[in-house]
C-alpha cells in the first residue's frame, strides 16, 4: 500500500512518520451497541405531572 | 476526601443533587433549542465547562425549580425511572418527548471527589447533544408549551405523597392525552454508564407535527 503524507515544513519528519504509521495501523474494535430504551412505555403505569402549567411568555413581553 | 457507600444516607442525596442540577440545565437548554420560549429571555452561561442558555425569567425559573424540588425525593430513593420533558402543541398534544431514563446501580464505595469530577464530565456529553439536537428534529409548530412527566418504578399513586413536597405545587397522575404519541420517531441522543448512576436520553418525535 502506498501512503502519501502531507506535512508542514517546520514539523519533524521522522517523528511524523512514526505517528502516521501508528495512526494507520488496524486496531481492535468493539461491536456497536444497539440503542434500546431501558423502560419501554407501559399503559399500566401512568406518570405523575404537576397540575400547575408553566408560564406563557409572549415575545412582546421580552422586547 | 470523604468516602461514600450506597448505604450512606448521604449518598442518595448527593446523586439526587447532581442529577437535579443537571436536569435544571437540560430543561432550560431544551426550552431554548426547541424555541418553546422567546430567545430574548435566555442568557449564555457556562455549565460543565460548556456554553448553555439559561432563562432569566423569574416565573419560569421558579416553575422549573419547584418541579425539580418535588422530583428530588424520588431520585434520592431511586424511585424515579424516567423524567420526561414533553413539548406540546396548542391543542396540548405532545409533539416531542425528551426522555431521561435513569437507574442507580448497586455500589460498594466511592470517593466523593472522584464522583463529582467524573460524573460532571459525563453529563457534559448530554448537554452537548441537546445543544445540537435541532439538526435532527423538525421544527415545532408555533405556540408550543411544555410539561414534565415522572415515571416511577412502582405505581404512581404509591409515590404521590413523596412528590407532594410543595403545598402550592400539586401533582396528579397524567392523563392519556399528555402521554400518548402516535407512531413516534425515536432519536437516541446519549447513553452513559458510571459507577453511581446510569442515564440514557432519547427524543420521541411525532411524525406529523403540523396537523
Amino acid at each position: 500500500m502506498d501512503v502519501l503524507l502531507h506535512y508542514r515544513r517546520q514539523n519533524n519528519l521522522p517523528q511524523l512518520l512514526e505517528i502516521a504509521e501508528k495512526a494507520i495501523e488496524k486496531f481492535p474494535t468493539r461491536p456497536l451497541p444497539r440503542f434500546k430504551p431501558w423502560f419501554p412505555h407501559s399503559d399500566s403505569k401512568p406518570p405523575l405531572t404537576p397540575t400547575t402549567i408553566p408560564p406563557v411568555i409572549s415575545p412582546n413581553e421580552v422586547a | 476526601m470523604t468516602t461514600l457507600t450506597r448505604q450512606d444516607l448521604n449518598f442518595g442525596q448527593v446523586v439526587a443533587d447532581i442529577l437535579c442540577e443537571f436536569l435544571e440545565v437540560a430543561i432550560h437548554l431544551i426550552l431554548y433549542v426547541r424555541e418553546v420560549y422567546p430567545s430574548g429571555i435566555f442568557q449564555k452561561r457556562k455549565k460543565y465547562s460548556v456554553p448553555v442558555q439559561m432563562s432569566c425569567h423569574p416565573e419560569l425559573n421558579q416553575y422549573i425549580q419547584d418541579t425539580l424540588h418535588c422530583i428530588k425525593p424520588l431520585i434520592v430513593k431511586n424511585d424515579a425511572e424516567k423524567i420526561v420533558v414533553v413539548i406540546m402543541d396548542k391543542e396540548h398534544h405532545p409533539v416531542e418527548r425528551f426522555v431521561f431514563e435513569m437507574s442507580q446501580p448497586p455500589l460498594v464505595s466511592i470517593s466523593s471527589d472522584t464522583l463529582l469530577s467524573h460524573v460532571e464530565q459525563l453529563l457534559r456529553a448530554f448537554i452537548l447533544k441537546i445543544s445540537v439536537c435541532d439538526a435532527v428534529l423538525d421544527n415545532n409548530p408555533p405556540g408550543c408549551t411544555f410539561t414534565v412527566l415522572v415515571h416511577t418504578r412502582e405505581a404512581a399513586t404509591r409515590n404521590m405523597e413523596k412528590i407532594q413536597v410543595i403545598k402550592d405545587f400539586p401533582w396528579i397522575v397524567a392523563d392519556e392525552q399528555e402521554v400518548h404519541m402516535r407512531e413516534p420517531r425515536l432519536i437516541p441522543l446519549k447513553t452513559m454508564t458510571s459507577d453511581i448512576v446510569k442515564m440514557q436520553l432519547y427524543v420521541e418525535e411525532r411524525a406529523q407535527k403540523a396537523s
